[in-house]
């Protein structure tokens, strides 16, 4: 089609949605309703995989994990890796950071009461480097880079044990061996994770420290792999298991190591998709009427057309044209509306908490009681595309009506 | 008699256009249907959701040791379990009592240690509200009231502590004064398939329970549960005056899991929203309709006025319109909506592509396989909203009819 | 003699298209009585669709009186002008006289209806005027399926059976072919004739001058002749 033609047929479609100014902009009102309602919970949605994708893969998962084969479906304590894997894995190219961690359960007794606490021994500056966790201290530090029987303890268990930084903490347990392991650890900093779990029974402590109270000396239980970004974590995996040193431990990726995870994020956008996809179609079949009655009373001008020569197809384009026209001045204005909706959402958020001011808790995660949104380019795209898919969809019908119609019986139609 | 005539004019004027009025009435149902079939969903997520959480976690009605819910502490327990066991029942014998000591502490075994949450249950009144019974491992067996020894272990923290039937475990838990190892053997597994629960629940007598936390004859709560959740207020209240004299706090569910009543809340609020907004979007497209047809009609009502039709009643005609295809969208909405819940309500829905098999949702586990429940309330209250919101959208083209000019309106092309 | 059933004294209608002051009528005497067959006639502008939509209480003057009836129109509000157009008054306009949606009965006795006249009264006016006209037959057809005189006819007949004080009719042949239009306009003569109806005819049809008993002229908004034969 030449330009000259293509031109012709967005100034006549142009012109016929303005012919009826009312009409078009309630029309349009009505889907940029829809569009903005689905931005704002895409927006929210988002906002809450982007919480959820950062506490699990960065606090928890990297983006590669090393154990002992037997150790994850288990949780043995016996099944370790030797501290000499870490190393090599250290020097290869794309590892950005390398965080080893010991676990351990023991009780936890403050001055009055005491509870079972889930111990974390880790390197300090390595596991702040992968999961950010100095950054979440709320009160008092992140541990010393050298073990000196320090703790961190989970802001629910402190709040339990009536913890704060300067609390001694004692911590029984059991060791390698079998027999009882204690000793009296200070707490230098609480912290909030925003795992559930963790804030109300994780304690940190030196790795090292951890290895002495075990009897556990050269051992750790996960080694944490964090490369660049999490869309080459496969690649990492596959380098960091070709390495000899890894060939006696369990080397995967994030999603192979929590497939649950992996899969509600993946469902992201299809979950976009189909609200979007709904509501719209909700929308369109007012669009649909619109233009049915549109078409209709425009048979004599159509008659004229084709009497001058227009094929019907060419009729057909046209109204495709108008519908074209028409959703993007409903995504005009669905952008537009969503877009204020949205910064609001980013800026604000809305408060979504429970049991007095907490945040809500999903699949082990504690949201934020106040909801940020997000907005991906993804979100965008899809709500636009949705948009334009859906309305020509409902112009099919009139398209094809319109390109059906006889010039001489349309001009008689009075 | 003159209301005849106008109605025969609004129900002949949406037949004649029948296609214009079946794709409007198929915005609307469609709308309706789509808010019936979703509240219902809801409706079935909300009951599976308070069924766990009441049943396992909580009670309809829980009796706690005053200013136990506001900070939870295991030795803060409700003494004289068995009185108040025994006067709860006299004030609700329609109910079930079961009473419970929640013990945080320590579980090793030769090979491993594991943190645990280990639960005194009274067996038979347990079963009775509790479906805990029905998720032994094959070979395992419920709890013997008498058996202050045995303990049912979660399946995974099993594996972690390598125990099987028969081993030996010690359980290590703060005492009134001073650190206390108890000994227990393993009965039996219990697995529900929530790695929380699997991973760190044990089950035991309520005396092995208060023998570990070295308090006889109390316990963390004493939960009440009814058949018929509307009677909760009276069962409350009933409970709570027989509580009087004892320092406890007798609340209903709404109260003792209040993040998961609370998401309820939240949740519902978010949905009866987007109830509004898809209304709102429905609406508008029947007012283009709507006035459209009135813009096609205009000579026709200058007729009808010049004729001496009072503008109220040319006013009232297309409000029948309204009316009349609020009444027909509604009923096919309705029809839909219920028809389209039917089959999840009997197979159920699989989320489990969406959310894994099961979910953690507020403290209590959720199941990806949703039944969703007739909501009749939610439902009833749905169609006359869509029935208002289509005769509201007819009052501004109504009222544009009403307000014509009969000369001019005849002479309209 | 009686009162006239049309009283128009001075009547001056003025309004606004615009920037510019347009003077439809200015200042019209006229008197109809009953049982008259009367054209009003002129070229467009002159003001006969006006007066006639004056005389119908479809418009108000901005001076001068109009008496229908014996009612003055002058300060009625619109819902007794309403009123006096639903129980008094018969119209026959141009085209798209009929409700479409409507039998050639339903349009018929539409009018009745809406005064509240019984079921059975209606039904027996209704086929006697249907009949009347000649459409007896056609009852249960709709509008589209009526031609154009037939169309005209079932105006007419709702016109005519609430038995109102005149007849008003805005260029009633103008959309008909000439046979159809004498057929229509010998259906009214006979109706006049034999009923004694009143007719009043905005027109420029010579068919509707000829058959007219008396033609006023009007130009530029006054009577310029008022020939009676």
């Amino acid at each position: 089609m030449s330009t000259r033609t293509s031109r012709f047929y967005f100034a006549v479609s142009w012109r016929n949605l303005w012919r009826h100014r009312r009409r078009t902009l309630i029309t349009a009102a009505a889907m940029g309703l829809g569009i903005a309602m689905c931005m704002a919970s895409i927006a929210l949605q988002d906002g809450m995989y982007a919480r959820l994708f950062d506490v699990m893969v960065t606090g928890s998962l990297g983006h590669v994990q090393l154990h002992h084969p037997d150790y994850p479906a288990k949780k043995r304590a016996h099944d370790t890796l030797p501290s000499s894997v870490f190393e090599p894995i250290q020097q290869l190219e794309g590892v950005e950071q390398v965080a080893p961690r010991l676990y351990n359960f023991a009780l936890a007794a403050g001055t009055e009461s005491s509870a079972g606490a889930q111990l974390v021994g880790v390197s300090p500056g390595q596991e702040a480097g992968i999961t950010g966790i100095d950054g979440k201290v709320e009160d008092g530090t992140w541990l010393a880079d050298k073990a000196g029987l320090q703790a961190v303890v989970g802001v629910d268990l402190a709040d339990e044990l009536d913890l704060t930084p300067g609390s001694e903490l004692v911590l029984v347990g059991q060791d390698a061996y079998g027999g009882m392991a204690n000793d009296l650890f200070t707490v230098v900093g609480i912290v909030r994770t925003g795992q559930t779990a963790l804030d109300r029974t994780g304690v940190w402590v030196h790795l090292t420290d951890l290895q002495t109270f075990t009897a556990m000396d050269d051992r750790v239980h996960e080694v944490l792999v964090v490369g660049h970004d999490v869309e080459g974590a496969h690649a990492l995996k596959d380098a960091v298991a070709q390495l000899p040193s890894s060939a006696e431990a369990l080397v995967r990726s994030w999603d192979e190591a929590n497939p649950q995870a992996a899969q509600m994020m993946g469902m992201q956008d299809v979950g976009a998709f189909i609200m979007l996809g709904i509501v719209l179609s909700v929308a369109a079949l007012g669009v649909l009427n619109t233009m049915l009655m549109s078409v209709f009373e425009r048979v004599r001008e159509f008659g004229v057309l084709r009497a001058i020569g227009l094929a019907p197809r060419q009729l057909m384009v046209l109204v495709v044209t108008e519908s074209m026209l028409l959703a993007t001045v409903a995504a005009v204005m669905g952008l537009t509306m969503g877009g204020l909706l949205d910064a609001w959402l980013v800026t604000h958020g809305i408060e979504f908490s429970v049991d007095g001011g907490k945040g809500l808790t999903y699949a082990g995660v504690t949201l934020d009681p106040v909801m940020k949104g997000m907005v991906r380019p993804q979100g965008i795209v899809i709500t636009v595309v949705t948009v334009y898919l859906v309305t020509l969809l409902a112009a099919v019908w009139p398209a094809i009506r319109a390109a059906r119609l006889e010039p001489v019986e349309a001009m008689r139609e009075t | 008699m003159a209301t005849v005539g106008l109605m025969r004019i609004a129900a002949r004027n949406l037949r004649k256009n029948l296609r214009r009025t079946l794709i409007t009435a198929a915005a609307i149902a469609g709308g309706l249907s789509l808010l019936i079939w979703s509240d219902n969903l809801q409706s079935g997520s909300y009951q599976a959701l308070i069924q766990t959480g009441v049943s396992m976690m909580a009670g309809h009605v829980v009796v706690q040791a005053e200013g136990y819910q506001a900070d939870p502490d295991m030795h803060l327990l409700v003494n004289d379990e068995d009185t108040v066991s025994k006067a709860v029942h006299t004030v609700v014998p329609d109910a079930r009592v079961a009473s419970r000591v929640l013990v945080q502490g320590l579980l090793q075994s030769p090979r491993n240690t594991s943190g645990v949450a280990l639960v005194g249950i009274e067996p038979e009144a347990e079963s009775t509200v509790s479906d805990w019974h029905t998720k032994l491992v094959d070979g395992s067996e419920w709890l013997d009231p008498a058996d202050n020894k045995g303990v049912l272990l979660g399946a995974k923290l099993a594996e972690s502590l390598e125990v099987e039937v028969g081993d030996k475990v010690v359980l290590m838990v703060q005492g009134k004064d001073e650190v206390v190892n108890r000994l227990f053997r393993v009965r039996g597994l219990i697995r529900t398939g929530t790695d929380d629960i699997d991973g760190f629940m044990g089950l035991t007598t309520l005396e092995a329970a208060q023998a570990a936390l070295e308090q006889p004859d109390s316990a963390t709560m004493v939960t009440v549960h009814v058949d018929n959740p509307d009677d909760v207020p009276q069962v409350q209240a009933a409970v709570a005056g027989a509580m009087a004299d004892r320092p406890v706090e007798v609340l209903p569910w709404q109260q003792a899991l209040p993040e998961m009543y609370e998401f309820i809340q939240l949740d519902r609020q978010s949905g009866r929203m987007m109830f509004f907004v898809i209304a709102i979007i429905v609406s508008m497209g029947v007012l283009n309709t709507v006035l459209m047809s009135v813009m096609e009609r205009v000579r026709e009502f200058g007729v009808m006025l010049a004729l001496g039709t009072r503008p109220g009643q040319v006013f009232r005609v297309i409000l029948f319109e309204g009316v009349l295809l609020g009444f027909f969208a509604t009923g096919l909405g309705l029809a839909i909506g219920l028809a389209a819940t039917w089959p999840g309500h009997v197979d159920g829905i699989d989320f489990a592509a969406m959310m894994g098999e099961q979910v953690e949702v507020a403290g209590v586990p959720m199941n990806a396989l949703i039944y969703p429940q007739f909501n009749w309330p939610g439902t009833i209250g749905s169609c006359l909203l869509a029935w208002l919101m289509t005769v509201l959208s007819t009052l501004w083209p109504a009222w544009h009819a009403a307000r014509l000019e009969p000369v001019q309106a005849m002479r309209q092309t | 003699m009686a009162e006239p059933i049309v009283q128009v004294r001075n009547l001056v209608r003025t309004y606004q298209q615009g920037q510019i002051e347009v003077q439809a009528l200015r200042g019209v005497d006229l008197d109809i009585q009953a049982g008259e067959f009367t054209a009003l006639m002129g070229p467009s502008g002159s003001g006969k669709t006006t007066l006639l939509n004056q005389i119908g209480a479809l418009d108000t003057p901005t001076s001068g009186s109009v008496r229908i009836d014996g009612q003055e129109l002058v300060g009625m509000n619109k819902v007794a002008r309403s009123s006096l157009r639903l129980n008094r008054i018969g119209f026959v306009f141009q085209a798209y006289n009929l409700i479409p949606v409507l039998t050639a009965f339903e349009n018929a006795e539409f009018v009745l209806m809406m005064r509240g006249v019984s079921e059975a009264e209606r039904k027996e006016r209704v086929m006697r005027t249907l009949a009347a006209v000649g459409l007896s037959g056609m009852e249960h057809r709709l509008p589209g399926e009526l031609s154009g005189g037939q169309q005209q006819r079932v105006a007419v007949a709702r016109a005519i059976v609430g038995e109102p004080a005149l007849v008003l009719a805005d260029e009633p042949t103008a959309n008909l072919d000439s046979k159809t239009g004498n057929d229509l306009l010998d259906l009214m003569r006979k109706l006049n004739e034999d009923q004694g109806v009143t007719f009043v005819f905005a027109t420029h049809d010579p068919k509707v001058m000829d058959a007219a008993k008396r033609v006023v002229t009007l130009v530029d908004g006054n009577i310029a002749k008022d020939l009676i034969k």
